[in-house]
């Protein structure tokens, strides 16, 4: 069935548009509420106090405009494919998303991938084993993990790295052109912080998922055919209880690609999560609206993305 | 009463949930939790922000029994009255989500419409916009106070109630009882007093107690960041962020409120473990997106 | 903690050096040439990349452009001025190799010869000449501009002479050309082609810059045509930007950084047991906090609850809480800056001695006999800060004052200071500042638009304008401690303390340097211009 399939994509991407739209006029007004002279804060006091450099600097930065001129001039820039330039720093805003976007990017995939290969099997194994030991060993895991903040366990493995192998890099980033190994390497213990928190959550979710699936009557019935009992676990079992489980897993996904600042902050990782934090401290306002669109036309083909995936699996569920 | 809400209530239920471990265990941690807040000031040897100069990093001893901060000041007494810091903003913040955000998906999902539509896509760009960046964005604005960080965190958290809300509501809309008692002439309220909520209720009970969960680690990273509660009112977000520095040397600085905001999440999981196990068995768990 | 001596900082317009400078010239250049270096006990051996882990990414590097610290410590490595200071602070030659004091208002400069750009041509008097005019120029918006008003004219008769003429006599005009990010001298034809120098440099400083990439890392190289023959020694510099102190504090401990510095008065604990690292502990305590009082309404119109508040904390019991000790009783005017500065006790200063019993007359005479509630404001972003105040509320609260502490974001927080929008008190860290008058001036001068508390009093200006165009240095001294005398007498802002940063260093860093009147983020290039790594 292609053409409706075609045609609620391209609803769902036509509505990015207004969505977008909304947003930046929400973040706009956001932003600009949050009390808190960018003015000062770029001068510093010391040179703030000067009508003439005070003044060249806010007409500079248009600041001297009213509010709605000031977000009609930022959206015919855009428009025109401008970003603009950041308040603070004079760079190109389009220039640093494209820096910082690639490294939460990187980040959420090495971790959401980390999250899938530990916490699926283990939640299958639980869920088959439930009530032995590797079930109680694999909840005490779950819980310890999902009761860490991400700082604190990001915090052990630098701290236990710089002691026991300090030849481990484990902070700063090179970029994935310059070198894969490198980079993958380097950002192997930010992702496996992360991606162990994610895990354990994947783990559980997985574990009771499958507990359910396998309470079913059509799993009973299957058993009762005689069908072998690892065929009936690992075909039909595993398929139904994958639904929520990519749901759950989707989820993450898109809080991952907001940026995890914490573990870019403890683990030195130049992403967008500081990016966006730092700009907001700063009253950055230009680099703010750019990142929220960013972050928000990902959020929302990522989605588009999970839904789609979510009806592939549905519906080969309904006719298996 | 449907026949699945008739099953889940009553002596059957009672005795399945003296049985539960999840339940006694979850249920007695969380109790423990209550009292240690309740009861913080008869419990803490010492006031939570009292300063015992030169007494900076000292092991657990037998004046202070956990040891001190990197300030002077007792841990024991600052993780007991952390308590009160961590419930006393995780609640009201879970509560205020619950009733905004049920109310609110309720609303949509019975009456639908163009507002549903406008809704739906409100939240699709709620759940677009990274929280973090929407939790500094608001304490921000409104400045680093206990109320403004309640009223962040419900913000961050009713959007899942509300869909969660909608899409129960959406599932029972037409199914047959509400419509027998559409035709027999019952009011809205009637109908979402008597046959909605009761049926949305164990799945918001879940979800109410993995919320409060996960709401203790979301103070403890914007503790992290500086913007949770601010010193010196002793947050065990704020006390691990600020004593990881000296983790190498004083463990038992992460080690107490560590441990304390384990044992909250862990209390809370379990209750919403036990919930799910007693209450809802046949549905899907918590936080199941639906398109 | 070492009391700084009389001789430490020395203006060279002091007239009875003038005819010194004038004649000169030859000691001049035997001072600029001169590579001031501690008696070394190794030879110094070439080579290897320092790594500095910084805490915050510098927001562009254009030293003409940027007020933030974190730019000027890249940019002093990157970019010369005219003048420098030696380690003992004394104003040396760095570009110019001489000087003449034509008048009290004109300046000869005559530039050194073989100064390389590092995109290859020769250094010219223009170079200076447009430095200077970009600042002055009101497209830049330069946060400089109002230091440089004074300027009448800049003048390049030849390729190697710059002639400034200044509308007045203005003392800290030599201290400016000394600081780096006041003073760099930067290309035009770089600048031109790039509109700015954010992200590109070109200097004429020991290192060249390599790479940056904002939020990672800033990696510098050898500038090999440098004109101080045989420095740099390193092969380069590299700043790598790292948030969180504790990540800062194992990669140090790690090996994999050198050099970082910290505000944690308990740094030699957390370093405790860590082979392989030294600290340093400031020479001098030249970072203060500043607690402005809004005088606009009461009760802080009131001098006598003024002073209350100045004789109810004990500076002493914030220093021993708060820093460990590691600070020094001070004016708005740092210790490091003596003779300008009080060198840290408080002899001589009036309601700087706790006296709680005093406070509450005081309070009773100004019309609160039951004492009064009031509110301070501090930012979290400075713990520091938060612990000070935490600390005064305690001592006020026995002298009868009910203090609330109140936490604002620091982007609300520093508008409101500036500004005096906020009710009661309000503090925030201060920056040091390279000359007396640039550390007052401003702040206190009633005509200012950030007056720190909106008070008027027309001796402070009138020693405010005389401290900046007196040039004899022994009354200028006179004039400034009068000054900061009659400040605490009408205790207008309170000072609690001085502190200053412990810097934290790998054992393989020799011959490391830093102006003791600087701190973290605006050292001087002594800084690593002569450093090595034993490798």
């Amino acid at each position: 069935m292609a053409r409706p399939l075609t045609a609620y994509v391209g609803k769902r991407l036509l509505l990015l548009i207004p969505t977008l739209l909304g947003v930046s006029v929400l973040t706009f007004l956001l932003i600009h509420l949050i009390p808190g002279d960018l003015v000062t804060i770029l001068l510093g006091i010391t040179a703030s106090q000067n009508e003439q450099t005070r003044q060249a600097l806010i007409h500079a930065l248009h600041l001297d405009r009213p509010l709605a001129v000031q977000y009609l001039l930022w959206l015919g820039e855009v428009v025109r494919g401008d970003l603009g330039h950041s308040l603070v720093t004079g760079f190109s805003v389009r220039d640093e998303l494209a820096r910082s976007y690639p490294v939460t990017l990187q980040l959420a995939l090495m971790a959401m991938s980390i999250a899938l290969a530990v916490g699926v099997p283990l939640g299958v194994l639980a869920a088959t084993r439930a009530g032995r030991a590797l079930d109680a060993s694999t909840r005490v895991f779950s819980l310890l993990f999902i009761s860490a903040p991400a700082f604190f366990i990001g915090t052990v493995v630098i701290i236990g790295g710089a002691r026991y192998a300090p030849w481990l890099p484990t902070l700063g980033h090179v970029p994935f052109t310059e070198s894969p190994a490198r980079s993958l390497g380097g950002m192997l213990p930010a992702a496996a912080s992360l991606g162990m928190a994610i895990s354990a959550i994947i783990a559980r979710f997985t574990r009771s998922s499958m507990l359910e699936v396998l309470g079913q009557d059509f799993v009973r019935t299957a058993r009762a055919k005689g069908v072998a009992d690892r065929a009936v676990v690992y075909k039909h079992a595993l398929r139904n209880a994958l639904i929520p489980v990519v749901a759950m897993a989707g989820t993450q996904f898109v809080y991952l690609i907001g940026g995890a600042v914490i573990i870019e902050e403890v683990f030195a990782l130049p992403g967008m999560g500081r990016l966006v934090v730092n700009a907001i401290y700063q009253r950055d306002y230009t680099m703010i609206q750019g990142a929220v669109l960013l972050l928000t036309s990902a959020a929302v083909l990522v989605n588009l993305a999970l839904d789609l995936l979510y009806r592939l699996i549905d519906r080969r569920i309904l006719y298996a | 009463m449907s026949d699945e809400a008739a099953g889940l209530a009553g002596p059957r239920l009672v005795r399945r949930a003296l049985r539960s471990g999840s339940l006694l265990a979850g249920g007695l941690i969380v109790a423990g939790l209550l009292v240690a807040a309740l009861a913080a000031p008869w419990l803490a040897p010492y006031a939570p922000t009292t300063i015992f100069p030169g007494a900076e990093i000292q092991a657990p001893g037998p004046r202070f029994l956990l040891g001190t901060d990197e300030v002077g000041r007792d841990i024991l007494s600052r993780v007991l009255y952390g308590s009160r810091v961590s419930l006393g903003v995780a609640i009201p913040s879970v509560a205020l989500a619950v009733l905004v955000g049920t109310t609110l998906g309720v609303s949509l999902g019975y009456w639908g419409g163009a507002t549903d539509l406008l809704a739906m896509r409100l939240f699709d760009v709620l759940f677009a916009f990274p929280p973090i960046l929407l939790a500094i964005a608001l304490v921000a604005a409104l400045g680093p106070s206990t109320v403004n960080l309640v009223l962040t965190i419900a913000v961050l958290t009713l959007p899942q109630f509300a869909v969660l809300a909608r899409s129960a509501t959406l599932a029972l809309k037409p199914q047959e009882f509400v419509q027998a008692a559409r035709a027999l002439g019952a009011s809205h309220g009637r109908i979402l007093g008597a046959h909605v909520l009761p049926n949305l209720t164990p799945t918001l009970a879940v979800q109410t107690s993995l919320s409060l969960s996960i709401v203790i680690l979301v103070e403890a990273a914007l503790s992290f960041l500086g913007l949770g509660t601010q010193p010196p009112a002793p947050s065990w977000g704020g006390m691990l962020s600020r004593g990881r520095q000296y983790m190498t040397i004083a463990p038992w600085l992460v080690l107490a409120p560590g441990l304390a905001i384990m044992l909250a999440v862990l209390g809370f999981n379990l209750l919403g473990d036990a919930q799910r196990d007693l209450l809802d068995p046949r549905r899907a768990g918590a936080g199941r997106r639906i398109p | 903690m070492t009391d700084r001596t009389e001789d430490s900082i020395q203006l060279p317009l002091d007239p009875t050096r003038r005819a010194f400078l004038g004649a000169g010239a030859l000691t001049l250049l035997g001072l600029a040439t001169r590579t001031v270096r501690p008696a070394a006990a190794q030879t110094p051996k070439r080579g290897g990349t320092l790594v500095v882990a910084a805490d915050v990414s510098p927001p562009g590097l254009d030293p003409q452009k940027s007020a933030a610290a974190h730019s000027w410590m890249i940019a002093e490595h990157v970019y010369s001025t005219l003048l420098r200071r030696d380690p003992k602070m004394n104003i040396v030659g760095d570009l110019a190799e001489s000087w003449q004091v034509v008048s009290d208002t004109t300046f000869v400069f005559k530039l050194r010869k073989g100064v390389v750009w590092h995109h290859g041509r020769d250094l010219v008097a223009d170079d200076v000449k447009y430095s200077f005019e970009r600042m002055l120029d009101e497209k830049t918006a330069s946060p400089w501009r109002s230091n440089w008003s004074i300027i009448d004219r800049i003048e390049a008769p030849d390729r190697a002479t710059v002639r400034f003429v200044i509308k007045r006599p203005f003392a800290p005009f030599f201290s400016y050309l000394a600081t780096p990010h006041y003073g760099a001298i930067v290309p035009r034809d770089i600048v031109e082609k790039n509109g700015d120098l954010q992200k590109v440099a070109s200097g004429t400083g020991p290192f060249v810059l390599e790479r940056f990439v904002p939020d990672n890392t800033v990696v510098l190289k050898r500038n090999p045509s440098y004109y101080e023959a045989g420095l740099p020694y390193l092969d380069g510099l590299e700043y790598r930007i790292i948030p969180d102190e504790a990540a800062r504090l194992a990669a140090l401990r790690a090996g994999t950084v050198h050099y970082l510095w910290s505000v944690d008065p308990l740094i030699d604990r957390q370093l405790q047991g860590a082979t392989g690292v030294a600290l340093r502990e400031p020479d001098g305590y030249c970072a203060q906090h500043g607690m402005a009082f809004n005088q606009t309404k009461p009760p802080f119109t009131e001098v006598g609850v003024r002073r209350a508040v100045s004789v109810g904390i004990n500076r002493r019991e914030i220093i021993a809480s708060v820093l460990r000790g590691h600070g020094a009783i001070s004016t708005k005017i740092p210790p490091c800056d003596a003779p300008f500065g009080y060198s840290g006790d408080e002899k001589g200063l009036p309601y700087y001695a706790p006296d709680a019993a005093l406070a509450r007359r005081l309070l009773a005479e100004a019309g609160f006999p039951n004492g009064l509630d009031t509110t301070l404001e501090v930012s979290p972003r400075f713990p520091q800060t938060v612990r000070t105040g935490e600390v005064m509320k305690e001592q006020l609260a026995a002298a009868g004052i009910r203090v609330t502490l109140k936490q604002t974001e620091w982007g609300a927080a520093i508008k409101s200071f500036v500004r005096t929008e906020y009710d009661g008190m309000s503090m925030i860290p201060l920056v040091w500042q390279p000359d007396p008058d640039a550390h007052v001036y401003d702040i206190f001068h009633s005509g200012s638009a950030i007056n720190l508390g909106k008070f008027k009093d027309a001796r402070v200006d009138q020693l405010l304008e005389q401290g900046r165009t007196t040039l004899d240095r022994d009354k200028r001294i006179a004039i400034y401690r009068d000054l900061q005398r009659h400040m605490a007498d009408q205790a207008y802002l309170i000072f609690p303390y001085a502190s200053g940063a412990t810097e934290a260093l790998r054992d393989t860093v020799k011959d490391y340097v830093s102006i003791p009147g600087a701190q973290p983020g605006s050292r001087s290039r002594h800084f690593f211009k002569q450093a090595w790594l034993d490798r």
